[in-house]
Parts: structure tokens; C-alpha cells; sequence
């Protein structure tokens, strides 16, 4: 709001004076939002990190298990056995709230299987098959808690980043354009109860 | 397809097994014999002439001082020189379809059906009926791949790719079956040994009915032997007992191994779920019966029994000394499958080697180069596909059995 758009009014002055108020309310709540943004960004950074290298390490031990499975036993036998498997994981995906934003909570289901429902028969099959379906599995439980987890970061860094905007606006322009306005207003006010004053004290001396 | 088999009643097998152990008197055991004469294929054998042509055919197989050797060259070069081998036209012919790795793995698996239909052709009588029926181990993978696939909607290219014609079912008949709904496949195996399984499925029961022909293949090898009378059908009847005392340790081990990584409050959750899906409701539905030290009462015993309990059964057999390095000091959940898989298979060749010195002119020389021949293929599989993923040479060594 610029100055030379205010109207220098005692009415005008209230509101101004009601929207510092509100907009220094709502500074003071929106930082503490985004501390405390930061500070569950910061929690779950630890968390996707670990994560991060454990998914790492899960696709290495799932490509090694693979390529043995297929060294050993023949990329033929390793298809054979993955034609077999019937029962697609579910992933169910729920909303939860952290300090107002929307973060996903992702739950997988018939992701590790047990050993005989995996949907090849365990008598004519082998340990390597195992060790890479095992691995693969984990590997796809990994792959939903990262999911969960770098989603929910990216979500809480959007709000922060929104959040640091609007503490910045009203912190560095709207109050201080506020404040201004309302000493513009006050000054002239002020002026005009002089300017009042004076034509006041001109009558009365004509009068006299 | 109905010509291609002879078809045999498991219910007869069962209750003639079932009177031997009745009467274990000497009528009895001449009219078992007498029956296990039925099944046997006709003409006479022909050991020393199929022991001498298997034992050339052996001597063509890649001597282990060549491992090193292939270990330390690139795929190119070890795709060369396997290329200068028994392999060379296999891997001319498939040259076109395939490259790489996939090539190696194409032609070694052809170059094995390939020998193994040539030691069917080399046999005679009793021989060639004993190995047909080993070499059913095929039939029975293929019939799982195909049933598999169609359960899956997997293109019939790709289920053909996924065959290995070693056994009796030959590849035009395979292949025609790919192409064919899983109705119409279960159809054409009405009138074969297999009806009796495959009638079974509905399904929803491909595990159970995978296991129970994995089983079979193996109750039907039996089957076969009879009551074994003769030298030669001991040692084979030895040769199958050994194997499936493998396969069962495998898989009581895997098992276990399985079940050690599932924590109680698990278990009790699933269990609430459904009894079915959280524990295997029948160990007998799985283990195969007939091991040469392992019976099916002790595996029972030992699937119910502790890791203490476990080892201390496996040190008074003969698989402790090659096993003691990987169990001892272990559980169930440290156990590591893979070398214990590799062990027992380095142990059965051991044995079989020993054997076949033993009876120079008998069934185990064949059997022994059978399985040196599909070892020698799994070793330059693992050597080929190794080099195609950048595996290390240790890793690569470490997959390799020997001999």
C-alpha cells in the first residue's frame, strides 16, 4: 500500500492500526511455523538419509543376488520362477498432517513374502531364487519408506520455503509499508489539527 | 502324446510298495521284482559298448585346469573360446538370435539336451529306461515353465525361450504347447503319468501342484527301479537316494533359514490373518522320501528340532565333513544356503566319481557323466554370465564346483 493512496483519516488510522496488529500476529506465528517445519525437516532428514543408504545398499545386494541367480541357476530358471509369482504387493497410501501441511503415509502389503507363498514351489527351486526374490522384496520395502519419507521432505521443504516467504513479506514489506502509512496518516492528522487550530485562532481574532 | 508315454498307476506303485513292506518274505519280493521287470524298457543293455562311448564323451568335457584359465579372460575371449569347443556349433547356429552371455546360456543348455538325447541313443535296455527317466527332471521343469507362463499370460516366445528339451517331451510338442490355453495343455497331459497331478490344479494351486511334481518325479524314478535286485539298479537306486538326501537338507535348511527371519509378533499376526498363509501346514507335502541317510521321520524330527539338535544329527552322517566348515558356529539365520548348495553338489560328484571307479562297467558311470555334464554347464554359465555383469573373479570362483 503506498502512502499517497492512504486517506488520512482517524478511521483509516484504527484499521491500520488493527492490520499492524494482525499482520504482527500472524509474523509471529507463521516463524514459529516455519522453526517448527524446520525442526521436523531436520528430524526426518536423519531418517531419509539412513534410509537413502540402506535402499543403496538394498539395490546392491538385489542386483548381486539377481546375478548370481541368474549366473547359477540361468537367467532361464531365474524367468521360469518369476513367471510364477501371483500376488502383487498393495501399497496404500493415507494422508497425514504436520503443522497444517499434507504429507503422504504410504503402507505396503504382501511385499516379503514367506518362502512358500512365494508362488513357485520350493521343492524343485534353490536358495539362489530365494536370495533374489528375498533381496528384491526388501528392496521394494525400502523403495516405500523412501517414498514416504524424501515425499514428506519435499512437501515440508515446498512449505518452509512458502512459509520463509510470507514471514519475509510481512516482516520486510507489508508492516513496515503499514507503519509507514500510519505515521503519514498521524503527521497529517496532526497537520490538519494544526492547520484547524490556527484558522480557529484567525476567526476568533477577526471576531474580536 | 499318448504314444509317448507308458503310462503307470502311482496307486499300484503305493500298494506294492506297501506289500513289500508287509511281508518282507521272498514271494513277495520276486513278484515286486517281477514288476519292476514290467517296467523295464525292452532289449538288452548294453554296458560295456554305452560305458566306453560315455566315458570318450566324458573325456571331452572341460578339464578343471581350464577354469583358471577362463576365469582370467573377458567375455569375448571366453565366448571365443568355448566357440573352439564341443559348443562351436550350438553357438554358431544360435549366433543369429542371441549375443553375449545369453548366447553362452543358450547353446550350453542345447549342447546338453543334445548329449543327453546322444547317451539315449548310445543305451540300451536297462540303461537307456533308467536314464530316460532320469532325464524326465526335464519334462517335469518344462511342464512347470509352461503352466507358469500360461497361468501369467507370458508370450509364447517367451516361454519358449525358458525351455530345456533334455527329456522325453520333445520341443515341437513343447512348443506347440506354449501356444496352446492352459485347458487345452492340461488336456493333452490327460492320458500321461502327469494326469493324475495336473487334474488337481485349479489355479490357484501352482505351488502345490509344482511340489507335488517335483515329488513325483522322484517317486516315479523309484517306480521305475523296482525292488532293487541287481548290482546296477542298487547303485542307481544309491545315485537317487543321495540326491534326494540333498535336495531334502536344502530344503529343510532353506526352511529354516526362512522361518528364523520371521519375528514372533509376526507369526502371531499372520496366524490371526490365516493359519494357512503364515506356516507350512504339512513338512511331508514338501520332503521327499527315500534318502540314503536322511528318512522322512528324522527330517520331521529335525524340522521341529533346534540348531544344536540339527548339527548334532548332521555330524553322525556322511555330509559332516563337508558341511562342518559351514555350520559350525552358526544358526539358522547365519547359515549361508549357497555354499552349503554348492557343497553338497561337490560332495554328490565326489561320491559318484568314487563309485564309478568302483563299478567301472555299470549305470554310474552314465549317471556320472550326466551330471559332470550339467556341471560343466552351470560352471561356464556362471563363468559367462559373471563376466557379462562384472562380477569379481573371486565371486565367480567361489560359485564354481570343481572336480
Amino acid at each position: 500500500m503506498a502512502v499517497k493512496d492512504v486517506k488520512p483519516t482517524r478511521s483509516e488510522l484504527q484499521a491500520l492500526q488493527k492490520r499492524i496488529k494482525l499482520s504482527k500476529n500472524g509474523h509471529k506465528l507463521l516463524k514459529m511455523k516455519r522453526d517448527g517445519l524446520i525442526m521436523e525437516f531436520f528430524k526426518i532428514l536423519d531418517k531419509a538419509r539412513n534410509v537413502r543408504e540402506e535402499l543403496d545398499k538394498a539395490y546392491e545386494d538385489a542386483v548381486l543376488a539377481s546375478n548370481l541367480a541368474s549366473a547359477v541357476e540361468g537367467s532361464i530358471a531365474l524367468k521360469s520362477a518369476s513367471f510364477s509369482v501371483n500376488v502383487v504387493p498393495s501399497i496404500e497410501l493415507k494422508n497425514t498432517n504436520i503443522m497444517g501441511v499434507v504429507v503422504p503415509e504410504i503402507r505396503g502389503s504382501d511385499v516379503h513374502k514367506q518362502l512358500h507363498t512365494r508362488g513357485y514351489g520350493v521343492v524343485g527351486t534353490n536358495a539362489y531364487i530365494d536370495e533374489a526374490a528375498d533381496t528384491y522384496e526388501i528392496l521394494v520395502e525400502k523403495i516405500i519408506v523412501a517414498a514416504e519419507l524424501e515425499t514428506t521432505m519435499k512437501r515440508l521443504l515446498d512449505d518452509i520455503e512458502k512459509t520463509k516467504r510470507r514471514v519475509n513479506a510481512l516482516e520486510f514489506k507489508v508492516i513496515p509499508e503499514l507503519e509507514e502509512s500510519v505515521s503519514f496518516i498521524k503527521l497529517r492528522l496532526e497537520e490538519m489539527e494544526r492547520e484547524s487550530l490556527s484558522s480557529l485562532k484567525k476567526i476568533k481574532g477577526k471576531s474580536a | 502324446m499318448r504314444d509317448m508315454y507308458r503310462k503307470e498307476s502311482p496307486v499300484e506303485v503305493s500298494e506294492s510298495n506297501d506289500y513289500v513292506e508287509k511281508f518282507r518274505g521272498e514271494f513277495d519280493k520276486a513278484t515286486v521284482y517281477a514288476s519292476s521287470l514290467k517296467r523295464r524298457s525292452t532289449g538288452s543293455s548294453n554296458y560295456p559298448y554305452a560305458v566306453t562311448r560315455i566315458r570318450a564323451m566324458k573325456v571331452k568335457l572341460i578339464p578343471r585346469d581350464s577354469y583358471p584359465r577362463l576365469l582370467n579372460m573377458s567375455l569375448d575371449e571366453f565366448i571365443f573360446n568355448i566357440s573352439e569347443t564341443d559348443y562351436r556349433s550350438d553357438i554358431e547356429e544360435l549366433s543369429r538370435e542371441y549375443s553375449g552371455a545369453n548366447l553362452i546360456e543358450h547353446a550350453l543348455n542345447r549342447n546338453m539336451a543334445t548329449s543327453f538325447q546322444k547317451v539315449l541313443r548310445i543305451t540300451e535296455g536297462d540303461p537307456h529306461g533308467l536314464v530316460q527317466e532320469y532325464l524326465k527332471k526335464y519334462d517335469i521343469w518344462n511342464i512347470k515353465t509352461i503352466l507358469r507362463g500360461k497361468l501369467h499370460n507370458i508370450s509364447p516366445a517367451d516361454i519358449r525361450e525358458a525351455l530345456i528339451t533334455a527329456g522325453s517331451l520333445r520341443y515341437t510338442l513343447l512348443s506347440s504347447l506354449s501356444e496352446k490355453s492352459l485347458d487345452e495343455i492340461l488336456k493333452e497331459f490327460k492320458e500321461t503319468e502327469y494326469a493324475p497331478i495336473l487334474d488337481s490344479f485349479d489355479g490357484s494351486n501352482l505351488p502345490e501342484i509344482e511340489n507335488k511334481l517335483d515329488k513325483f518325479y522322484y517317486t516315479n524314478l523309484f517306480s521305475v527301479i523296482g525292488y532293487p535286485f541287481t548290482s546296477d539298479r542298487k547303485l542307481f537306486n544309491r545315485f537317487v537316494q543321495r540326491e534326494i538326501d540333498g535336495r531334502n537338507l536344502n530344503l529343510l535348511i532353506r526352511l529354516k533359514k526362512a522361518e528364523s527371519f520371521i519375528s514372533e509378533e509376526k507369526l502371531a499376526e499372520k496366524a490371526e490373518k490365516s493359519e494357512s498363509e503364515s506356516q507350512i501346514s504339512d513338512i511331508n507335502d514338501l520332503l521327499i522320501e527315500n534318502g540314503f541317510e536322511f528318512n522322512i521321520n528324522v527330517l520331521q524330527d529335525l524340522y521341529k528340532s533346534s540348531y544344536e539338535q540339527f548339527v548334532e544329527v548332521l555330524k553322525s552322517s556322511s555330509y559332516w565333513n563337508v558341511l562342518r566348515n559351514l555350520v559350525e558356529n552358526k544358526d539358522f539365520s547365519t547359515i549361508d544356503l549357497t555354499d552349503i548348495e554348492n557343497a553338497l553338489l561337490q560332495f554328490n560328484l565326489k561320491e559318484v566319481t568314487s563309485e564309478s571307479l568302483q563299478s567301472i562297467v555299470s549305470i554310474v558311470p552314465i549317471m556320472e557323466y550326466l551330471i559332470y555334464k550339467s556341471n560343466e554347464v552351470r560352471n561356464l554359465r556362471i563363468i559367462a554370465r559373471g563376466k557379462s555383469v562384472g562380477m569379481s573373479n573371486e565371486l565367480i570362483k567361489e560359485q564354481l564346483v570343481i572336480i
